[in-house]
């Protein structure tokens, strides 16, 4: 076992992997830094403007008021104000800490290309493969970093980011610190997202983007045709509505499992 | 210590590289491995290194199947690439990445061979010239103290200076316990340094013989002109070297680069000399 997988060695090893890539790991954390940050001022100039045009409104339409003009309200306006009232609510809501999208989102799915892409390189990979431990301890530390620790650290920093934005007056919606919420809507779904990424890297020798890309296009051509083909089987899909969603769920974490494990099985089987 | 059992291998079946090759490489040896272009010696040291598999057969390093990289003898095993690709990172660094791995490592050493070779710590890594590059991954890979060091084209970018230096600091640095394999084409690089020699040919092993036993069935000596048991002759001033089977049982120094030219030209009774014998 101990040729198999050691703790310690594992740890050993993750944390050269770490130091290796902390490169990348601060461009990451500068990304989120950007984002969160632009999204904080976005936020907060929007809300100020949101304030002084309902404030404004107030004014006009008591001064109409007091003219005999007929007042602005929601009949002779209703889209406007409906639309303002909405983001006038969203705003007061705030910058959600964990706003996981634009570039954020991007690398967290392509981590796994930022870091292995040298994976079965006959020449970037060679340090790295006869790196003394073992390659289940190397498998492991890859997906540790990707899965675990890199969304982890990201994570913390956003609300580190997050709690000084408020210190300095920034709008921040803690409410939306709901793991549930965040561990079904965000981390599932991009990491789930992040397998294929994984899988590719450890799939194949070389042009891993790009025969990754082909693949998922395949797959998804695939799935189209073969729901196209059901597509007139009404049985089918009453069936697909009842349980399409919690279907589309354990789909989705088996494909991720699936796509896990299809890489373990191919690294230590492929030469260099 | 390295135990090579019936092993094929190919990269494409129609051309296999090794055909039931058989070897045993033991300690406290540098072994030379020479032979021509894609013949096989890059891929040699991936077997033996557990980098590449045998298509069929077995390959065990330090009594471990060599395909399964465990940690064990990767921990005994250093391997200095002819291409390699440097990080972007000072040397300091890389000792902190990468040293602690090798439990025998010798900090010591290194800074003794980085001192000698003339290295620049504050640079990266990855602005050194090739030459220097080489020279670091040497001086790393000695400073690992591991049993087993394979170096393919050690010497290639190398001044003529670090040349020699790389002789001294290879010997100072062998022991019974270890072993070297260099795979090289600059056979007068390291002549005086290898022993015993393998000699690789398509598919097979010509020669895997210590310099005693090769000086015991050839000679190599400076004749007027060529005869009819010369298997090798060669142009030089004041005469014509010639490789020749030594029946009298002169004592004469091998000369790598006849010896590999006279095997070349001579695969059957070579092998039938060293091999089969």
């Amino acid at each position: 076992m101990k040729n198999t997988f050691d703790i310690s060695r594992f740890g050993k090893f993750f944390a050269m992997e770490f130091r290796l890539f902390r490169n990348i790991i601060l461009i990451l954390l500068g990304v989120t830094f950007l984002d969160l940050t632009i999204s904080m001022a976005t936020f907060s100039n929007t809300y100020g403007m949101l304030v002084d045009a309902q404030t404004t409104t107030a004014d006009i339409t008591t001064e109409m008021e007091m003219d005999g003009t007929e007042p602005i309200t929601l009949s002779n306006l209703p889209n406007l104000s409906r639309a303002t009232d909405h983001a006038f609510e969203m705003a007061k809501l705030g910058v959600n800490p964990f706003r996981f999208g634009g570039a954020f989102g991007f690398f967290m799915l392509i981590l796994p290309f930022l870091f292995y892409n040298f994976v079965y390189h006959p020449t970037k990979s060679l340090t790295y493969s006869m790196l003394p431990a073992s390659w289940l301890e190397k498998f492991m530390s890859a997906w540790t970093m990707c899965v675990i620790a890199v969304p982890i650290l990201l994570f913390a920093f956003s609300l580190l980011v997050a709690f000084v934005g408020e210190l300095v007056g920034a709008q921040i919606s803690w409410h939306a610190l709901n793991l549930k919420d965040f561990f079904n809507g965000f981390y599932v779904p991009t990491i789930g997202a992040q397998a294929v990424a994984f899988w590719g890297v450890f799939w194949f020798r070389n042009k891993k983007a790009q025969k990754t890309i082909l693949t998922m296009v395949i797959f998804v051509i695939a799935m189209i045709f073969l729901l196209s083909y059901y597509r007139d089987n009404l049985y089918f899909l009453e069936k697909m509505a009842d349980i399409s969603r919690s279907a589309a769920m354990l789909f989705a974490y088996l494909l991720m499992v699936v796509l896990w494990g299809l890489a373990l099985i191919k690294y230590p089987r492929t030469q260099i | 210590m390295i135990k090579i059992q019936d092993l094929n291998f190919h990269y494409k079946a129609s051309q296999p590289i090794y055909s039931g090759l058989n070897m045993e490489l033991h300690r406290g040896n540098i072994y030379g491995l020479l032979g021509e272009n894609g013949v096989g010696k890059t891929t040699l040291l991936k077997l033996i290194s557990g980098l590449l598999f045998p298509t069929t057969g077995h390959c065990s390093t330090f009594d471990f199947e060599a395909k399964k990289r465990y940690p064990e003898m990767l921990e005994k095993i250093y391997f200095i690439p002819e291409v390699y690709t440097l990080p972007k990172i000072k040397m300091s660094e890389y000792v902190n990445l990468y040293a602690s791995f090798y439990p025998k490592f010798d900090y010591q050493k290194l800074n003794e061979y980085v001192d000698v070779f003339g290295l620049s710590q504050t640079k990266k890594l990855s602005e050194f010239s090739h030459g220097q590059q080489k020279k670091w991954l040497i001086a790393f890979g000695l400073a690992t103290n591991t049993e087993l060091l394979l170096m393919d084209e050690p010497t290639n970018g190398l001044d003529i200076p670090s040349k020699s230096l790389f002789r001294q600091l290879l010997v100072e640095a062998m022991n019974d316990q270890k072993t070297v394999i260099i795979s090289t084409h600059q056979v007068r690089d390291l002549e005086n340094l290898i022993d015993p020699i393998i000699i690789l040919e398509h598919n097979q092993v010509l020669l895997n013989n210590s310099i005693d036993e090769i000086s015991q069935k050839l000679k190599f000596v400076l004749n007027e002109k060529s005869s009819d048991v010369t298997l090798y002759a060669e142009p030089a001033v004041g005469g014509v070297w010639c490789v020749e089977p030594n029946t009298d049982g002169i004592e004469s120094k091998v000369n790598i680069e006849l010896l590999f030219n006279a095997a070349i030209l001579n695969k059957e009774l070579f092998k039938k000399l060293f091999i089969q014998n």
